[in-house]
């Protein structure tokens, strides 16, 4: 209940002194919107959010292989052979997806009819589980199943919002769409994803056995490779090092099959990257390492861009409220006359000003969402997410990047944090006057 | 008779580079418990100072200070100082030093809540003082809304919520016309009368200081009566 009169003084003062509130609240506002664009853009690349609900659970597994001499040769991905012996039957394994790889993303040229209206379209040649890995919610149908994959039926599920641009409006689904002038049918609508959410996002996502997908592109007559992304969604209570030791044991098939079709010695190197090592390396370490104190170290880059924007306004904060101090020295000394200590005084002027810095940290907060809708189309902001600018499509953003408890949660400790920055000394150099000089000190 | 407050010797210097002023010189007072007693002289003449020391609201140069029995050793420290004083010590200001920004029952309640009583019980004993010195109808009110009387009968109302043994008023009545003044010092002697409380009373008024029962004098930091 102390709160509630620190909240009604705070409130108060900020009544007597509207120019002083004011102000800091908008310097804050600033501080706290400056240091809320980083932590978006990094809940956009790492947080859950639609559809990738599961990213803490979710590991990508791509591989490279070098000749014995350690000379690189590349990348490559999985061919549906290797998915289907490798890890069809994980045990730490609740869901794997076999995706075409991201690099292999194309346009198609979608329309309702030939002849009417097209648009451009992006694409993602996936398995069926690729809708159980993500959380896709379907408006009108399903996903496509293991016989459209088997059969390579070219069977399409679309987005809400390219049903809205081929002007098909409700019922579209169990028609045909052109596709680069082919019918394929629409099997599922599901909602739109943010084109900022690269491992999902597309207008159109169809059987990665579809003909013009070039997830059967092999090495070398090694059937194992292929263009094949893996995903896997962990069971719960397991983890990414288990999936690991389950994969080396395909190790000595591999490497004899290499042997056996090229002649060389190879080294394979399989890549087990969790979501956040997909989107965060400020280090570049060896793309395996994705420990505990990895992840911190590398959040730590991005905490420390925040905490220096927050240090600069601070130290401006710093000097409004060392003014407001002086101009409460004399009620300081009424409350140390009547009993209170320094350290609970200290204690109470930290708290109400953390009403005024949480004002501001709202505006801060709705500042943020504002700034990164207004520049979601530019070309710097989406290269942060690994995409290019679209002239024709507005990138879509979706409440879930920008209004949740973890986001809530940031904003407040940068709010505390700033506030302690601002607050804290002006208010121990007050408190440490004299009471008898802090009583007879004119307002 | 109990002394419940005992100085001895006590000195206050102030110093600043260029000189040096003597503000009180070797006092010795012994004030009794539930005695109400008046301190009187000119201006400049030591008796704020002499009643902040006796608050522990300032150090003297030297000297022994006892309040309640308990010697007031020089090296206790800022949090025991405050400790005490909310237990034993409540305070009137001539200017009331009421916090603008709280509403009367906010200001009164103060004290306790620094004591670390509980909301509900803070809020019903600052009910009663209210109501004892007549402002149950401006508990939602802030000091600007208040009359000077009113805002001097908060300020008591305060002094008197923690239940203080001791209560020091530094010219209480120095602020208000004399129907308002009288009307405070009524409300010191019913508190002192009726409750038995101890209270230390600067004052210019020689009128009000007659109605006390004891007056010593100051002038120039020395005790002259």
């Amino acid at each position: 209940m102390k709160v509630l009169i620190y909240i009604r003084q705070a409130l108060a003062m900020m009544k007597e002194d509207k120019q002083f509130s004011a102000i800091y609240i908008a310097g804050t506002a600033v501080a706290i919107a400056s240091a809320m664009v980083v932590a978006l853009v990094l809940h956009i690349r790492m947080g859950n959010i639609y559809p990738e609900v599961n990213r803490d659970r979710t590991i990508y597994v791509g591989s490279n292989f070098t000749r014995s001499d350690g000379e690189y040769i590349g990348y490559s991905g999985y061919s549906p052979q290797a998915v289907e012996e490798m890890f069809s039957k994980l045990e730490c394994a609740e869901v794997v997806s076999a995706v075409m790889n991201n690099e292999y993303i194309y346009r198609f040229t979608a329309c309702k009819e030939v002849g009417k209206q097209e648009v451009q379209v992006t694409t993602k040649f996936t398995d069926p589980n690729f809708f159980r890995l993500y959380e896709f919610k379907f408006l009108e149908g399903k996903p496509y199943n293991e016989e459209n994959l088997k059969n390579a039926d070219r069977c399409v599920v679309i987005t809400d919002a390219l049903a809205k641009k081929l002007q098909a409006g409700s019922g579209l689904v169990g028609k045909t769409i052109q596709l680069n002038y082919l019918p394929y049918r629409v099997v599922g609508i599901v909602k739109e994803v943010s084109p900022l959410l690269r491992e999902t996002s597309a207008d159109i996502y169809m059987p990665y056995t579809v003909e013009d997908s070039r997830a059967h592109w092999y090495v070398e007559n090694v059937t194992y490779a292929g263009g094949l992304e893996v995903r896997v969604l962990l069971k719960k209570g397991y983890t990414r090092e288990m999936l690991m030791d389950e994969l080396e044991s395909y190790r000595p098939k591999y490497l004899s099959m290499l042997k056996s079709t090229t002649g060389e010695d190879w080294n394979w190197y399989i890549q087990v990257r969790p979501h956040w090592r997909k989107t965060l390396n400020f280090f570049g370490e060896e793309v395996n390492d994705a420990s505990m104190t990895d992840l911190l170290a590398n959040l730590s880059m991005p905490a420390l861009l925040m905490l220096l924007l927050l240090l600069l306004p601070a130290i401006n904060l710093s000097g409004m409220v060392s003014n407001q101090m002086e101009a409460r020295v004399a009620e300081m000394g009424i409350r140390k006359a009547f009993g209170a200590k320094k350290r609970v005084l200290l204690n109470e002027v930290i708290q109400e000003n953390l009403v005024l810095t949480l004002c501001g940290g709202v505006a801060g907060y709705l500042l943020s969402w504002l700034f990164i809708t207004a520049v979601r189309n530019s070309t710097l902001f989406l290269s942060m997410f690994g995409r290019e600018y679209d002239p024709v499509n507005s990138v879509s953003l979706q409440l879930d990047m920008f209004f949740t408890p973890t986001l809530f949660l940031i904003a407040f400790v940068c709010c505390a944090v700033l506030n302690l920055m601002a607050a804290l000394i002006p208010a121990w150099t007050s408190l440490k006057k004299p009471i008898v000089e802090s009583l007879n000190q004119k307002k | 008779m109990e002394t419940i407050i005992k100085l001895t010797g006590i000195n206050k210097v102030y110093r600043t580079e260029e000189i040096e002023t003597q503000a009180l010189e070797n006092v010795n007072i012994d004030v009794q418990k539930g005695e109400f007693l008046s301190v009187m002289g000119p201006s400049g003449c030591g008796k704020s100072t002499l009643l902040n020391i006796m608050g522990l609201l300032d150090e003297p140069t030297s000297g022994e200070i006892e309040l309640c029995g308990t010697k007031i050793d020089k090296n206790l420290s800022d949090e025991r100082l405050a400790e005490f004083r909310n237990r034993t010590l409540g305070f009137v200001f001539q200017s009331f030093h009421l916090i603008s920004s709280l509403n009367v029952i906010d200001n009164v309640q103060l004290p306790l809540m620094y004591r670390g009583v509980g909301y509900s019980e803070r809020i019903k004993r600052a009910k009663e003082v209210i109501e004892r010195v007549g402002l149950s109808h401006r508990m939602k009110h802030t000091p600007v809304q208040l009359s000077g009387g009113q805002c001097q009968r908060v300020a008591i109302a305060r002094a008197i919520i923690g239940n203080p043994e001791i209560i020091l008023a530094d010219e209480p009545t120095g602020n208000l016309d004399s129907k308002m003044g009288a009307d405070i010092l009524g409300l010191l002697k019913q508190l002192n009368e009726e409750d038995g409380r101890t209270i230390v009373m600067v004052t210019h008024n020689e009128q009000q200081a007659l109605q006390t029962k004891r007056i010593i004098k100051f002038l120039d930091g020395r005790q002259i009566m």
